[in-house]
């Protein structure tokens, strides 16, 4: 991210066109993250440059200097580099005095916004004011914004719990202790960095050795008090308990509230390192002791609460980064077994993805230590049953190459088969079957071609998957969002073993890559998995954070297809565009929306176009999250596809007018929630909501998805129907129907859609 | 274990109660006989949010012909499908699937050819989501306007079937393995057939098999057994005396030794061929029935011993996926029931005559040589963990007890069978292979 300070006549402005984000940004909270994903997404899809203009201090400083304050959420330091992680291009700094407070906000737009950063795009929140006394605001922007042909967003307010997320609201609930509670709104921890400076040793004699920062008096001080950390020291994460305070027992002329934190799984010297102690759970409040050996049972009281809190809380978290892969461990006591997934991503492209797909196959094959198929399936076997798996998926532009191992943690020998599955995981991924050339063995390489090629060709057989990968490619066109995460036919017939063994140096190097280990995962197991982790090569890999990757999608020109098979059962895909972006708060309502209409068996669709209408024997709808789209497919009897279609119409139109009982709303609500309750049931499920938050940037805890569920209201949900454009109808039906795209009255009112079909 | 191991009195609730607990995971299943007949087995899962019912009928679409008392009643192929889909009868209220959705449960239901199996999944609620499912299973509403709504969804269910390679192929080996036995039919039945169906069948066999004392009920979770044992207790003294009348009795004719044919061939619009092969083990057939613990014996040994045949450990899945014949797709199934037995195997391929044919000769030749029982006690460990894992899950312990309980032992029993099974016992009970007569080959070709 390129910084540019406005005063600064070194700091030159290019003359390209800019998205701008507008605000301070204290701790780039939840609230704040819509906006300038909102601004990165959007400034991609115009291809403009994603800039913000803040200030290095808060205007409230200089216009109202004697109100009271809680303190900053960050420093100026660690806010850039938040912004910077967002995948903001530009940030332009500008200090806020009396002489910027007095600029009128038409003259702010004008030669701010206009003149200096050739805005083509603004971003703001609702309730963003600007110039002069404050007398600038949205309306004021908006007209200007029109006079001047740029493009505003207005981004709605963020609710956590039922209230505005917003930086105040968050300093209140820090200086207050309720770290757990700002959690949910930063959609992080709070946390404080400093360095380790030298204290009075007293830990150390006590048994407690603590690494001690200051806390700086410009920031929010959490309560005083003794808190479940984590805390973060050369790209290690370690369990600790941080006490916060002015330490009353042991130094009562102290004046400077200090961290001290106890790193109590290593034995580490810090004195001097660079640290950051992440604030999860308030224990108590400080206290003062009578005498050293009180505070030191308290202490170990203390210490026994927060083992066990962090042992039960099964918060996932990023326990170390290696080269810049993080490795991420749920750990949970709950599961007799264990998992491990290694995620890679790649931009999704015809030829590569059906070289990573064959040499996904190739390599989970064999490796050196069991260099057959054979060999391998044993060895899995012999390990209860231990499994070893790859898997392809697209999401969005994106190609997602999972492998996975599942083991049992501990056998009654003691013996561990989920550490010997890693193990194996490992070798398969970085010690494979390789000649005296670098390649992989040509038997290997055509058994596998050969079994993929002829899976590829059965993905036809399956009539509902055959006709959805038809719609999914006239929804997308040339776009990389339709292509298969398996690669082509064509493709996979000729790649050569030269090219397997380039895209496997790609995999390991130039890939994303992260790593989810999930359940009874000890110390022992994980050094041995970082030891393994520590052996991939070091590159430049792709960057895929949310906003960016997956990209902005714009589905191809509306179209209807028809194509006659002998099949017994008409096959009918309706792909509507118009659902919110995939990291947006509001995707909570588009996941309303598709379960009301196309859910389950308590949508509307099953309900009465099965169900009353015995229409159709499947029928569902299905959110495709990064590509802002909802997909309705059913299979019905040829002669009855003009009533369906216009049945399932008919039900999406009472969406959008808000005609569906009460009760509809309710038990999908309820469902959901059910969905929602029912993902820490299962490790895998676990895991992946951790891995598809990541990519989304919509993780959330169990509470937090609750929160979100019951804030959506019936009008969001009818809102949210009434944006939706169908852009692409697909029928397969049989030979003999006399089926007519033209005579379907559901397209009387797209034009474009019958233009495309003559 | 056998359900005569309950004590001989009942408490005040009429319920009589036994606790088994698993030596090696500690966990523990509850086995509770109400006096109207019904078990009710509770696998107590706490910590887990998600609770899980089933109720099992040990009725299936094999069933077609039985006694009740000296009476002979014969009903259309595809009567329990057909009976299944009535359960969740709908009304203006949205029936069964509606209630139990605005309960936020999750709810399924499958027939299969020897029983119907009816589940549900829930968080919150789940005392009255199980009322409401029993309530539907004790008192269906099974009246004509009923049955001709639901008609046409069955029959779309058919013709999806129809498109479905897989399944074609499937009922096309099994109409060739077998001439007389109902397992030949699809479980659906045919459009002919599910035409025939009248209300008075479906309420025939709804009187003769649901009953309480045919009917188990599994339960999987973090639950509250009072809270549950005085709500069945109320719904079975108000809907379910034990039935006075003795309890049906199918009829099978007697089946052929060999299969019907060799098998065929068939075409459809496919783009890749696929290929089965199948078995038909005449050791258990009408007349020759297994049930039991022996019949999971043989199941589970069976099974076991083809893990090492045709899995990918074993040398002839090897040899056939190193020349192409057959890839991931390939997989087989040995089903053992009651009163049929086959083996079922096979997937996609280039080639598929050829793969059938090299999948009949090697395992025909596995029978000539030695077995390897270092791989069959590989296979041993492998379902151990298997085992184990599966207990991770609330649905899938409770569904496998569910199943269990059709053959009268539970979930806590497998670990027992298989230490009991060794190779030379699993391999006596596979080689009924060894006998090339026995075989048929079903192939899906794409359509010229």
């Amino acid at each position: 991210m390129t910084l540019l300070i406005f005063d600064n006549p070194e700091h030159t402005v290019a003359c390209h066109p800019r998205g701008i984000g507008l605000g301070f940004f204290d701790g780039v909270h939840r609230g704040h993250l819509e906006l300038l994903r909102t601004l990165v997404f959007e400034s991609n899809r115009m291809g403009i440059v994603p800039a913000v203009l803040t200030f290095p201090d808060r205007p409230e400083s200089v216009l109202r200097p004697d109100d009271s304050f809680n303190g900053y959420l960050c420093d100026l330091e660690d806010r850039l580099a938040l912004l910077s992680d967002c995948g903001i291009g530009e940030t332009h700094l500008l200090t806020f005095d009396q002489t910027f407070a007095a600029i009128s906000p038409i003259d702010f737009l004008h030669n701010y916004l206009g003149k200096r950063l050739r805005a083509k795009l603004v971003v703001v929140g609702h309730d963003y004011r600007f110039g002069r006394g404050g007398a600038g605001n949205v309306e004021l922007l908006r007209k200007w914004a029109e006079d001047n042909q740029v493009r505003l967003i207005v981004v709605e307010q963020v609710k956590q719990g039922g209230d505005r997320i917003s930086s105040s609201r968050l300093r209140e609930l820090i200086v207050q202790g309720k770290v757990d509670e700002a959690i949910s709104l930063l959609g992080r921890p709070y946390s404080l960095r400093g360095k380790v400076i030298q204290g009075r040793r007293l830990g150390s004699r006590l048994g407690f050795p603590t690494a001690n920062i200051s806390i700086l008096p410009f920031l929010a001080c959490p309560a005083h008090g003794v808190y479940a950390t984590r805390t973060r020291v050369d790209g290690r994460t370690y369990d600790s308990i941080t006490n916060v305070g002015l330490r009353p027992t042991v130094d009562e002329a102290a004046k400077c509230p200090l961290a001290e934190t106890y790193l109590y799984d290593t034995n580490q010297t810090l004195y001097g390192r660079d640290i950051h102690i992440d604030f999860l759970q308030r224990i108590r409040p400080e206290m003062q002791f009578e005498s050293i050996r009180q505070l030191v049972e308290q202490v170990n009281a203390d210490l026994k609460q927060v083992r066990q809190w962090h042992r039960e809380s099964e918060l996932c978290h990023e326990k170390a980064r290696i080269s810049g892969v993080p490795v991420y461990v749920l750990p949970t006591d709950r599961f007799a077994q264990a998992a491990i997934y290694f995620v890679f991503y790649l931009p999704l492209k015809k030829r590569q993805a059906a070289s990573m797909a064959l040499l996904s196959r190739v390599l989970t094959s064999s490796c050196r230590r069991y260099p057959s198929r054979i060999l391998l399936a044993r060895a899995l076997d012999g390990l209860y049953g231990a499994t070893l798996e790859s898997n392809q998926e697209r999401q969005g532009d994106l190609q997602l190459i999972t492998f996975s191992a599942g083991a049992l943690r501990r056998w009654n020998d003691d013996s561990s088969p989920f550490s010997a599955v890693c193990d194996l995981l490992f070798d398969v991924l970085l010690d494979p079957l390789l000649d005296e050339e670098g390649l992989f063995y040509e038997d290997i390489v055509e058994a596998e071609r050969q079994n993929l090629m002829m899976e590829l060709s059965a993905r036809e057989n399956d009539r509902a998957k055959f006709a959805f990968d038809r719609c999914l490619e006239m929804f997308c066109g040339d776009r990389p969002q339709g292509l298969s995460p398996y690669g082509d036919l064509e493709s996979l017939q000729t790649i050569s073993r030269q090219e397997l063994a380039k895209a496997y140096q790609t995999l390991l190097s130039q890939c994303s890559a992260s790593i989810y280990l999930g359940g009874s995962i000890d110390a022992d197991l994980l050094e041995a998995c970082l030891a393994r982790i520590r052996q991939l090569p070091v590159g430049e890999r792709v960057k895929v954070r949310p906003s960016e990757r997956p990209s902005p999608f714009d589905p191809a020109e509306p179209s209807a297809g028809l194509e006659k098979r002998m099949v017994e059962q008409a096959r009918i895909v309706l792909a509507y565009q118009g659902l919110p972006p995939y990291f947006s708060h509001r995707t909570i309502a588009a996941t309303f929306l598709n379960s009301m209409l196309g859910g389950d068996a308590h949508s509307l669709l099953f309900d009465v176009v099965r169900e009353k209408m015995g229409l159709a024997y499947s029928v569902f709808s299905s959110h495709l999250r990064s590509l802002s789209a909802m997909f309705i497919m059913a299979g019905v009897t040829p002669e009855k596809v003009n009533d369906a279609l216009k049945a399932i119409q008919d039900q999406l139109s009472r969406l959008t007018i808000g005609d569906f009982d009460r009760s509809l709303f309710e038990r999908t609500a309820r469902m959901i929630e059910t969905g929602i309750l029912s993902v820490n049931d299962d490790l895998s499920s676990m895991l992946a909501h951790q891995m598809y938050g990541h990519l989304y940037g919509r993780l959330m805890n169990r509470k937090e998805s609750l929160d979100a569920l019951r804030s959506v209201t019936p009008e969001e949900v009818s809102q949210m129907a009434s944006g939706l454009r169908l852009v692409t109808c697909y029928v397969l039906t049989g030979m003999d129907s006399d089926f007519d795209l033209t005579s379907a009255g559901l397209f009387d009112d797209f034009e474009e859609v019958n233009e495309a079909q003559k | 274990m056998s359900r005569s191991s309950f004590g001989p009195t009942t408490d005040n609730s009429g319920f009589s109660r036994r606790t088994v607990i698993d030596p090696l995971t500690g966990k523990t299943l509850r086995i509770l006989r109400h006096e109207s007949g019904l078990v009710i087995k509770l696998l107590p899962r706490p910590g887990f949010s998600r609770r899980f019912a089933a109720i099992t009928v040990p009725y299936g679409s094999i069933h077609t012909t039985f006694n009740v008392g000296n009476k002979t009643i014969h009903v259309p192929a595809g009567t329990a499908h057909f009976l299944e889909h009535c359960i969740f009868s709908r009304d203006d209220n949205g029936g069964l699937l509606g209630g139990l959705a605005s309960l936020g449960a999750s709810a399924n239901a499958y027939t299969s050819h020897t029983h119907t199996l009816y589940y549900f999944t829930t968080v919150y609620h789940f005392e009255q989501a199980l009322e409401l499912y029993l309530q539907a299973i004790f008192t269906p509403y099974l009246e004509r306007d009923r049955v001709e709504a639901e008609r046409p969804v069955v029959l779309a269910e058919i013709d999806q079937y129809q498109d479905d390679p897989d399944s074609r192929c499937y009922n096309n080996l099994l109409s060739a393995l077998y001439s007389c036995h109902p397992v030949r039919e699809d479980v659906g039945g045919t459009p002919e057939s599910v035409s025939q169906i009248t209300d008075t069948d479906l309420k025939t066999v709804w009187r003769s098999f649901y009953r309480s004392d045919q009917i188990i009920l599994t339960l999987s979770g973090d639950l509250d057994e009072d809270r549950l044992l005085t709500l069945l207790t109320g719904i079975l003294e108000e809907k379910t005396a034990r039935p006075s009348y003795s309890r049906p009795k199918p009829i099978f004719l007697p089946e052929p030794l060999l299969p019907t044919s060799s098998g065929n061939s068939l075409r459809m619009d496919v783009k890749t061929p696929s290929f089965l092969v199948g078995f038909k083990d005449s050791s258990v057939r009408p007349g020759q029935e297994l049930k039991g613990r022996r019949l999971v014996t043989r199941q589970r040994g069976v099974r076991l011993y083809l893990n090492s045949i045709l899995s990918p450990v074993s040398p002839l899945y090897d040899r056939l996926y190193g020349s192409g014949l057959i890839n991931d797709s390939f997989g087989f199934h040995y089903s053992c029931e009651n009163n049929h037995a086959f083996l079922v195997c096979g997937g996609e391929s280039s080639q598929p005559e050829q793969a059938a044919a090299a999948v009949i000769e090697g395992l025909i030749d596995h029978f000539s040589m030695e077995p390897d029982e270092h791989l069959f006690d590989i296979q041993k460990r492998a379902a151990a963990g298997n085992f184990l894992r599966s207990l991770d899950s609330v649905e899938h312990s409770g569904l496998v007890e569910a199943q269990c309980s059709l053959h009268e032992i539970d979930l806590f029993d497998y670990p027992k069978i298989y230490d009991m099974i060794d190779c030379a016992t699993a391999r006596s009970m596979t080689n009924f292979l060894e006998n090339r007569a026995g075989y048929a080959a079903s192939i899906l070709q794409p359509a010229r």
